[in-house]
């Protein structure tokens, strides 16, 4: 199991507050890994530092021994919490976009994708609902074949049936080189398609431990330990 | 039969007792190959590593075997699976024999109660 | 990848600047129009006439100064789409170095004004064309006269020569790639904040102009050495070089190592 992602002392502060504070931390290949934590407990920020679109105010990030830039760009598939597509314009377009700038991009895989949930590839993103341009998002982030793959609460607002065809699409593009980290706070949704779990609070690690390995020590699920550790 | 988890329980363990479960009932027959650990995954909604670590304790219980290159596969082991089967169904009555005598069956009544329960 | 982004950005931006050349084109064939009917009509001197085209003069008038407005915003908005709105969380996670992105958008920017200012020339002149003015002028003693002698004093005045044109074109083509880097590089810096991006952009786009006139003025190798065109040009060249490359740096310096998407 080859390190893919590393944090050193991972430090973010926003103003005089720490968003993300001193995480040290390394991750293998071949894993789907839960980022747990509740609104606010630093998860979408330390997803940003991975992805270079903040810069740490302290620490360092390795993905493959190379920090977050160019390179590391081409290796990590990243969905965002945001709607990020350019509107003006039909799938295929943004398929040929991606296929353009991504060497791993897998254009058949999308497609495909992309007939299982009944979109049309000339259809405008304009005319598309909220719903729909987060599956169109999805399918473009995991149609990749990158070593690390960042879903920032994929699952979030989708309906139950788009949720089950996410985490099955999540299962059958396993490869024992790549991990996936999924960050979310519907942990019973997905606790049996995870490996690990990190528990995240006030920007600290709380836990970074094997699903089953929490469920043998605890006799009950990682969502009933996390109801615990979060409570209110 | 669906895959549904008890949150108690480490899922790998459940899949395991589950895909058992299958070969008891003859679902995937006497040496038989078993489905690839990703379509299991798949069809159960379960991580590939925990379902490759439940056949893993089939394999050591004997229950299926792998050969390098053409997958896994059921044992022929007649003997083993009946075995299997009857442990699996002794520890059921045992646990339903628990129950009823909580309830304040005697033998006696309880070899009764499952003669009419099975006649009706 | 510098091709590929170069592709994506003249395409994009051609959007915003085709829709442009279409109206040039629109008040082109309405002079045109006009002018056909006027030529072989009695309205000639027919008051509604006259004020149609003084309308359309003022509507060529007033477009062409937007434009030049424009052409520049528009990089200014695409460059805040593509580095500062949530388009940002695509355009940053690309496998491209942000000197990439930023000479991409440079080089698409300027091929798409200098566009621009083609297809206004060309408008321009058909409108002459077909208004019979371009005869009128060709024929005109006084306006052959004044070109000469604009020319004249040009070369004897200011000292203008082959030399100095291939200087004014190569300024042109300089400041036609690089004036938009300005605004770049205080976006750059505005996307920072926290909250108020546009408004530290502009305040981080006056801190700079002011930081940078300041250095201007006070540089002694950027002080006029004698009063002749040629030596203004050279002078304008090196600011141009000089404050471009500054402006480069502090853009590609804060996309690459201080981006801050909240």
């Amino acid at each position: 199991m080859s390190v893919l992602l590393e944090c050193r002392n991972l430090t973010k502060r926003f103003g005089g507050v720490e968003a993300v504070s001193n995480l040290t931390f390394t991750m293998g290949s071949g894993r789907i890994i839960g980022l747990l934590g509740p609104n606010g407990s630093g998860k979408t920020t330390l997803i940003k530092m991975i992805n270079g679109l903040l810069t740490p105010t302290k620490g360092e990030i390795y993905i493959m021994g190379e920090k977050p830039g160019a390179a590391t760009h081409g290796m990590v598939s990243y969905l965002p919490d945001k709607n990020y597509l350019n509107k003006r314009q039909k799938v295929y377009q943004i398929l040929d976009f991606f296929a353009d700038f991504y060497a791993d991009f897998n254009r058949r895989k999308a497609e495909a994708m992309l007939a299982d949930l009944q979109i049309d590839s000339r259809m405008s993103l304009k005319s598309m609902s909220k719903g729909t341009l987060e599956k169109l998002q999805l399918i473009l982030v995991m149609s990749r074949e990158a070593r690390l793959y960042v879903l920032d609460e994929p699952i979030a607002g989708v309906d139950p049936a788009a949720r089950d065809y996410i985490l099955r699409t999540i299962i059958s593009n396993y490869n024992p080189e790549a991990t996936v980290l999924i960050s979310t706070h519907l942990i019973a949704d997905i606790e049996q398609v995870l490996d690990d779990v990190i528990f995240i609070k006030q920007g600290r690690i709380e836990l970074f431990a094997p699903v089953d390995m929490i469920r043998e020590k605890e006799g009950r699920s990682v969502d009933a330990l996390f109801r615990e550790v979060f409570r209110c | 039969m669906a895959w549904e988890f008890k949150s108690g329980l480490p899922i790998y363990q459940q899949a395991a007792e589950m895909v058992q479960m299958r070969i008891i009932k003859g679902s995937y027959p006497r040496g038989s190959r078993l489905p690839a650990v990703r379509d299991l995954a798949m069809e159960a909604g379960v991580n590939p590593n925990t379902m490759q670590r439940a056949l893993l304790l089939l394999e050591e219980k004997g229950i299926v075997y792998s050969q390098r290159t053409a997958g896994r596969f059921v044992t022929e082991d007649a003997q083993l699976l009946e075995l299997l089967k009857y442990r699996i169904a002794s520890e059921q009555v045992l646990s339903f024999v628990k129950r009823m005598d909580e309830l304040g069956y005697g033998q006696d009544e309880l070899e009764a109660l499952i003669r009419r329960v099975l006649e009706e | 990848m510098l091709g590929k982004l170069f592709k994506y950005d003249f395409k994009e931006l051609g959007a915003f600047y085709l829709p442009i050349y279409l109206i040039y084109a629109g008040i082109t064939a309405a002079f045109a129009i006009l002018t056909a009917l006027a030529m072989n009509s009695s309205l000639q001197d027919n008051e509604v006439f006259n004020l149609l085209f003084g309308i359309i003069a003022f509507v060529f008038g007033l477009s062409v100064t937007a434009f030049v407005l424009f052409s520049g915003l528009i990089l200014v908005y695409y460059f805040y789409r593509k580095f500062v709105s949530e388009e940002a969380y695509l355009t940053m996670t690309l496998p491209v170095n942000p000197w990439q992105h930023v000479v991409s958008k440079l080089l698409s920017g300027a091929v798409w004004r200098l566009f621009t200012w083609i297809v206004f020339a060309v408008s321009v002149f058909l409108i002459l064309l077909v208004t019979g003015a371009w005869e009128e002028m060709r024929n005109s003693i006084t306006f052959n006269f004044v070109l000469r002698s604009l020319w004249s004093e040009l070369r004897y005045e200011f000292g203008f020569s082959g030399g100095t044109v291939v200087l004014c074109v190569i300024y042109g083509v300089m400041t036609l790639l690089t004036s938009p880097l300005v605004y770049f590089a205080s976006m750059s810096i505005g996307q920072m904040a926290k909250k108020h991006k546009v408004l530290m952009s502009v305040g981080a786009f006056v801190v700079i102009n002011i930081v940078i006139s300041f250095l201007m003025a006070n540089i002694s190798i950027l002080q006029l050495q004698d009063s002749s065109v040629f030596s203004f040009l050279i002078l304008a060249i090196t600011e141009c070089i000089i404050t471009s490359v500054i402006y480069f740096g502090i853009t590609v310096y804060f996309l690459g190592k201080e981006l801050n998407l909240e």
